[in-house]
């Protein structure tokens, strides 16, 4: 077990006991992530925050179903996985109806919102092209770190079905952003 | 392209073959440049994805996020963390936030209303009022019994702070200070309080108590003083407050006894860092020096 993890098993345990102070102090911890992570996913700012706080609104009011035997970091990407499907298929759902102006994707404020959260823009375009399913095995994967047997714990599949999703993922994405074989330079980094 | 070939790639990628296996997939690639092929753009793209920076929220927010976590949540009933430890203080704090809360907003009011509503007025008002608070409550009751220094984080960023305590008597509220005076409610604004008095007190004793139960110390100290003694704790806090170990800011020191160590008269506080265990001071009341710091 390594020592976040254990801390974090004693701030929820905290938590749970009333304990303010674990609150901020898993906050702080695991804020800048799962924001991260729904702002890959998501790939909209406003969203992303709005998602960020449905997702520790969940985990503390749940916090006394969350077992110990899993990871809470593990669980909290699980809800935070979760979550983001479940904002993508409201999301998809509004779109059924006639979009107001300002949410045209090719309204120019869309673009400012990407560059102002440091997401390069051609890699935040080429992962709109890709399914969810693969956003989130590519998200917890290459950007977050985490191992396949995690990835698939996170997303309850099976590890092969991860293995599968993030090749394909790739594979897009490889197609999407140009070549990216070792010793390619890419134009954006050009000087 | 065979599925295993995609699984061969994937685990190269994720490094979590065994080196045996790895070997014998590095052979395969140098003679399949289809593979080979593959293989490296894949890890380019991995590669991309890993090394490109993480976006993070502003301070804006994550003040507003945390805002609306505590309101939904319901925590905002409690102290924010490090403004007050969670035990020792929770069983008083709860009714008396509330009414810290409301009072705060009519001492804000009584004091940009006179100015006429000019922007100025009201930018000093509401960036540095220092507040002390006083409060009945409804049911006729006194508030607290007890009053505690804060050290705003606020105040050693944006002098912004408020310095709050809860004393008894009428709402007063005062004109803008600098930050580093307004940490210390002004002297005179509380009574002298009773606390435990104990001659020749021993700190390390009294530290141990504390952690052994906080939630018990008081009747502890009750138990273990002799007599009681009165002590202006504003003045205390002040005196703290001006000495050269006082905490940095997030806080918090509440005054729980007084007595004498060596002969020299001192008051007792517990001292509660936002990011470390508390810990108990004897503040040297003549010259306000911590002659006695006792950590866990």
């Amino acid at each position: 077990m390594t020592s976040r993890s254990a801390e974090d098993r004693a701030l929820i345990r905290r938590y749970l006991e009333g304990d303010i102070s674990a609150f901020d102090e898993l906050m702080r911890a695991h804020q800048d992530r799962v924001f991260a992570t729904c702002l890959r996913m998501m790939r909209n700012r406003d969203e992303a925050l709005d998602v960020t706080q449905d997702v520790f609104l969940t985990v503390f009011r749940k916090a006394d179903r969350y077992k110990e035997q899993a990871a809470f970091s593990t669980w909290l990407y699980r809800v935070s996985i979760n979550t983001c499907y479940d904002h993508l298929r409201r999301r998809t759902r509004k779109r059924t109806e006639p979009m107001p102006d300002h949410l045209d994707p090719s309204d120019p404020r869309s673009a400012d919102e990407f560059s102002a959260v440091e997401l390069r823009p051609d890699v935040d375009a080429a992962l709109a092209t890709i399914s969810p399913d693969f956003r989130a095995a590519v998200v917890l994967v290459d950007f977050e770190g985490m191992s396949l047997d995690g990835a698939a714990d996170t997303l309850d599949v099976p590890v092969g079905t991860v293995k599968s999703r993030l090749f394909r993922a790739r594979k897009l994405l490889s197609q999407e952003l140009g070549n990216f074989a070792p010793g390619f330079e890419h134009p954006r980094d050009d000087p | 392209m065979s599925n295993s070939d995609q699984e061969l790639i994937t685990d190269l990628i994720s490094g979590g073959l065994p080196p045996q296996e790895r070997e014998a997939a590095l052979a395969r690639l140098a003679h399949d440049p289809e593979l080979r092929s593959e293989y490296e753009a894949q890890l380019a793209v991995s590669s991309l994805l890993e090394d490109a920076p993480t976006p993070v929220m502003t301070a804006d927010e994550r003040t507003a996020l945390r805002a609306s976590l505590v309101r939904q949540l319901h925590l905002d009933d409690a102290p924010a963390a490090g403004a007050v430890a969670p035990t020792r203080w929770q069983r008083w704090w709860a009714p008396v936030a509330g009414l810290a809360a409301a009072a705060a907003v009519i001492v804000g009011a009584v004091i940009v209303l006179p100015g006429g509503g000019s922007d100025d007025s009201m930018d000093v008002a509401s960036a540095d009022v220092t507040t002390t608070i006083a409060a009945s409550q409804s049911d006729g009751r006194e508030s607290v019994d007890s009053d505690v220094l804060t050290f705003s984080d606020e105040a050693a960023e944006n002098t912004e702070a408020e310095a709050t305590t809860t004393t008894t008597g009428a709402a007063q509220p005062t004109t803008p200070t600098a930050a580093a005076e307004e940490l210390a409610p002004a002297a005179g604004d509380a009574s002298p309080r009773s606390l435990p008095y104990l001659p020749n007190l021993d700190l390390e004793e009294l530290a141990l108590e504390y952690a052994s139960d906080p939630q018990e110390f008081d009747d502890a100290l009750a138990k273990s003083a002799s007599e009681e003694g009165r002590l202006d704790t504003a003045a205390v806090y002040e005196c703290f407050e001006s000495s050269e170990s006082a905490p940095t800011a997030g806080a918090t020191a509440e005054v729980v006894a007084s007595g004498t160590i060596d002969g020299t008269e001192v008051a007792v506080l517990v001292v509660t860092p936002s990011d470390s265990e508390p810990y108990l001071v004897a503040l040297d009341m003549n010259s306000c020096l911590v002659v006695f710091t006792v950590r866990p």
